[in-house]
């Protein structure tokens, strides 16, 4: 089994050295200095190796610190200095960390892990199922305790507030969630046996159990403690010292079965849809639910499209894109637009009727521009939908040569930044009418012009992320067919937009002068917009192909 | 007309795939390009589409005057093996679509029913979203959009290998019956069906473009002479003749 595990963890890091030198060498500059024959070339896969060797023991600690940060540390502290929880904070956190143990077991449990490595190293290698997986998931096991253990015993013997937890209780949690693992693996694999599904989101026999048993774990991780209830100390050691029999218990078991490679036959095939021929990118997850939840996975008539009457050329033919696809497209920019009315009409009538709420939107909201704009960067559909035209429409049509016809390409573009701009000005132009009124019904003494920067603001950043998503898309068409890799210069386009979007949200001086900042993105997107769209018209017939 | 492809190179990385590969394709004739796996065929054809940038070397189309001229976009249709049609139209919606925006360009247009018909698609499957298409119905769409835009030069990736035997009968016919107007290429690993179809053998080895001549060679010597071409063996006397 030692041996099985060597052989796995050398595939499996082979397989993402040389993922990673090709990425390296899709980037424009490293391209020349790395040679072709870099997958055989030992110096540099050692290096590579060894950074992954470093990121694994990294892993470690940082996964582990982050969750505890996150998960168990800052909600112990809301709850006891916000909510002002009478229970004691050792307690709460204990709690949490309880409470989030018996979810990981269902939730975070890898002896059934639908992985490509998993898939390369049993289904087309032909390793033993289970000696693969069992030696797998023993690691992981370590890896996780390994990793409690010595955080754990830090963060008692460093943080103050954690005091009055004894000792052996922490010692022990690490054997509860290995334990804890261990049986409900077990389990897992005796309801496979029985009724052939596996206990988790993914079954759709259990799919709603699975939901309701995650929400109410969560629950009782942190309503408790913020009413003052928390498992005493007592009952988390009982727990945690029963769960090394039932570990040991589970181990055996799992040990002596001999159906492993049944179960992940079960979720290869479960998972088949995300795997697509290697293919992990959304894009491809999204063609395949939006083809099954269509039609139901059925053939039909269609019936002819009302929407696209009297619609000829490129127009009918966007028009039946969006029609069928309006999953995908439209009906999340109809919530986003809901909820965001409902957002601001709760704060009208806050600001109406308590005055301290109003008195601070007053004061403040014109600061908000800067950050709208990364909000706009949120809601902006631009990226989906440019995934889904590539991979829904634009990856066959452009292997017949009249699709690449510069009148072709430009009259579809025309049609398609109509839409784009429509999905998303409908949330765009709710912020740009709720944030006004917000302002008004706050008594906000502001002038004039601040009214005008606060409605023509938040279209012109709609107007603008539409125009670039789908500019960038016409320009670096990013994608290939069948891998998800993406062009480097778009993904460095897409990068640094996140950055500046992000920092708008960051520096301090904008919020200070939002006004400024309103006008100045107003005619940023002014002069943007129409420089790209004259770049696409000129350049998009040359650039927007298929990558071969 | 003429396609002529004169010494044309494609390198990736360091391997050299095509190493000046010529050759002038004549109208009128259906050409079979063999070659082994990896030999180059579909960069050959993506190269002549445009869909790869080529290191070297170029296409041309010559009148009968001599006079030549780039190969545009639009002097080509090119048939892949895998078929692919936009999933999300019915193939009535595909045929109005590309009638619609080739207006003008389509001598003598018919109704998209009536390419259907031509094509044999059953009625009840004409409002059928593609994506429930089965493998050799889209084929024959994708053949279809290619055989109403009518361009010169037809590249077929092995075209009929998805198709029934009787829609394999068709296809032949088709393509034999229009081929006068056209310069007709098809790559395929199929020997009888190279034999069978096309009027010349092109084989695409080590890089260059190299006729096949039958001359008065019986059939199965001829293809002995092909597969002994293609493992560099001495019997393919002509090969070696037409190398340099």
């Amino acid at each position: 089994m030692i041996e099985a595990f060597f052989l796995s963890k050398r595939l499996a890091i082979e397989c993402r050295v040389n993922g990673t030198l090709r990425v390296l060498r899709h980037v424009p500059l490293l391209k020349k200095l790395l040679p072709a024959d870099i997958y055989s070339k030992s110096w540099i896969k050692s290096l590579v190796f060894a950074f992954k060797i470093l990121g694994e023991i990294f892993s470690f600690f940082l996964g582990k610190i982050i969750y505890l940060a996150m998960m168990v540390a800052l909600p112990s502290v809301i709850i006891k200095e916000e909510i002002g929880s009478a229970a004691d904070p050792g307690s709460i956190a204990l709690h949490i960390f309880f409470c989030l143990t018996l979810l990981g077991t269902l939730m975070h449990n890898p002896l059934f892990d639908p992985s490509e490595e998993m898939f390369t190293a049993v289904f087309l290698l032909r390793m033993d199922a289970k000696k693969y997986s069992m030696s797998n998931y023993i690691y992981a096991l370590i890896k996780d305790a390994a990793g409690f253990l010595p955080l754990l015993v830090l963060c008692r013997l460093l943080i103050p507030a954690l005091r009055s937890l004894r000792i052996p209780v922490i010692l022990l949690l690490p054997l509860l969630v290995i334990g804890g693992k261990l049986i409900v693996s077990y389990l897992q694999l005796v309801l496979f046996r029985k009724k052939g599904f596996l206990f988790d989101g993914g079954a759709p026999q259990a799919n709603k159990l699975f939901v309701a048993v995650m929400l109410l774990l969560f629950a009782a991780a942190y309503v408790p403690p913020a009413f003052g209830l928390a498992l005493p100390q007592e009952a988390v050691l009982a727990f945690s010292a029963a769960a090394v029999p039932a570990g040991i218990f589970g181990l055996i078991m799992l040990l002596k079965a001999d159906d492993h490679r049944r179960v992940l036959k079960y979720i290869e095939f479960k998972n088949r849809a995300l795997r697509v021929e290697g293919e992990q990118s959304t894009a491809k997850v999204m063609k395949e639910s939006y083809l099954k939840k269509m039609d139901g996975g059925q053939a039909e008539d269609m019936l002819p499209e009302e929407a696209a009457a009297g619609k000829s050329g490129f127009a009918y033919f966007n028009t039946l894109f969006v029609r069928r696809h309006r999953r995908v497209l439209t009906r999340t920019a109809k919530r986003q637009a809901a909820v965001l009315a409902v957002a601001f009409a709760l704060g009208a009538a806050a600001c109406r009727f308590i005055p301290e709420a109003g008195r601070l939107v007053g004061a403040n909201l014109p600061k908000i521009l800067p950050a709208s704009l990364f909000l706009m960067y949120i809601l902006n559909r631009g990226e989906t939908i440019t995934q889904t035209l590539f991979f829904n429409c634009d990856s066959s049509m452009m292997n017949y040569n009249f699709y690449r016809r510069p009148d072709v390409i430009l009259g579809i573009f025309t049609e398609r930044l109509k839409t784009l701009v429509l999905i998303n000005l409908l949330p765009a132009a709710v912020i740009a009418a709720g944030l006004p009124i917000l302002y008004l019904v706050s008594g906000g003494a502001g002038r004039g012009i601040e009214y005008a920067v606060l409605g023509v603001a938040p279209l012109a950043m709609s107007v603008f992320f539409s125009v670039h998503y789908l500019t960038m898309y016409y320009l670096l068409q990013p994608y290939t067919d069948g891998l998800a890799q993406k062009g480097v210069a778009y993904r460095i386009v897409m990068i640094l937009t996140y950055l500046v979007c992000y920092l708008s949200l960051q520096i301090d001086a904008l919020r200070d002068n939002s006004l400024l900042f309103g006008i100045v993105v107003c005619l940023f997107a002014a002069a943007y917009v129409p420089a790209a769209l004259l770049l696409t018209y000129k350049l998009a017939p040359r650039t927007f192909r298929l990558r071969r | 007309m003429k396609l002529i492809a004169e010494n044309i190179r494609m390198t990736y990385d360091k391997k050299e795939v095509l190493k000046g590969a010529s050759f002038s394709f004549e109208q009128g004739k259906i050409y079979a390009l063999l070659g082994r796996n990896g030999a180059g065929k579909t960069t050959f054809f993506n190269c002549l589409n445009e869909d790869v940038k080529m290191t070297g070397g170029s296409f041309f189309l010559e009148d009968e005057a001599g006079g030549r001229r780039k190969v545009t976009a639009e002097d080509i249709g090119y048939v892949l093996s895998t078929p692919v049609v936009p999933e999300f139209l019915t193939a009535r919606e595909l045929l109005k679509f590309f009638l619609e925006i080739n207006a003008g360009r389509i001598e003598r247009p018919l109704s998209p029913d009536a390419y259907l018909d031509a094509v044999q698609i059953e009625e009840e499957d004409r409002n059928k979203l593609l994506r429930d298409f089965s493998h050799g119905m889209k084929n024959k769409m994708q053949m279809l959009l290619n055989l109403i835009a009518d361009p010169m030069l037809l590249l077929l990736d092995e075209p009929l290998t998805a198709l029934d035997v009787v829609a394999q009968d068709e296809m032949k016919h088709l393509l034999k019956s229009r081929k006068a107007e056209h310069i007709t290429i098809l790559s395929t690993h199929i020997m009888e069906l190279a034999l069978d179809m096309c009027d010349e053998v092109v084989l695409l080895h080590g890089g260059v473009l190299v006729p096949m001549d039958r001359g008065r060679l019986g059939m199965e010597e001829y293809k002995d002479s092909i597969i002994a071409a293609l493992r560099d063996e001495p019997a393919g006397a002509e090969r070696e003749n037409s190398h340099d």
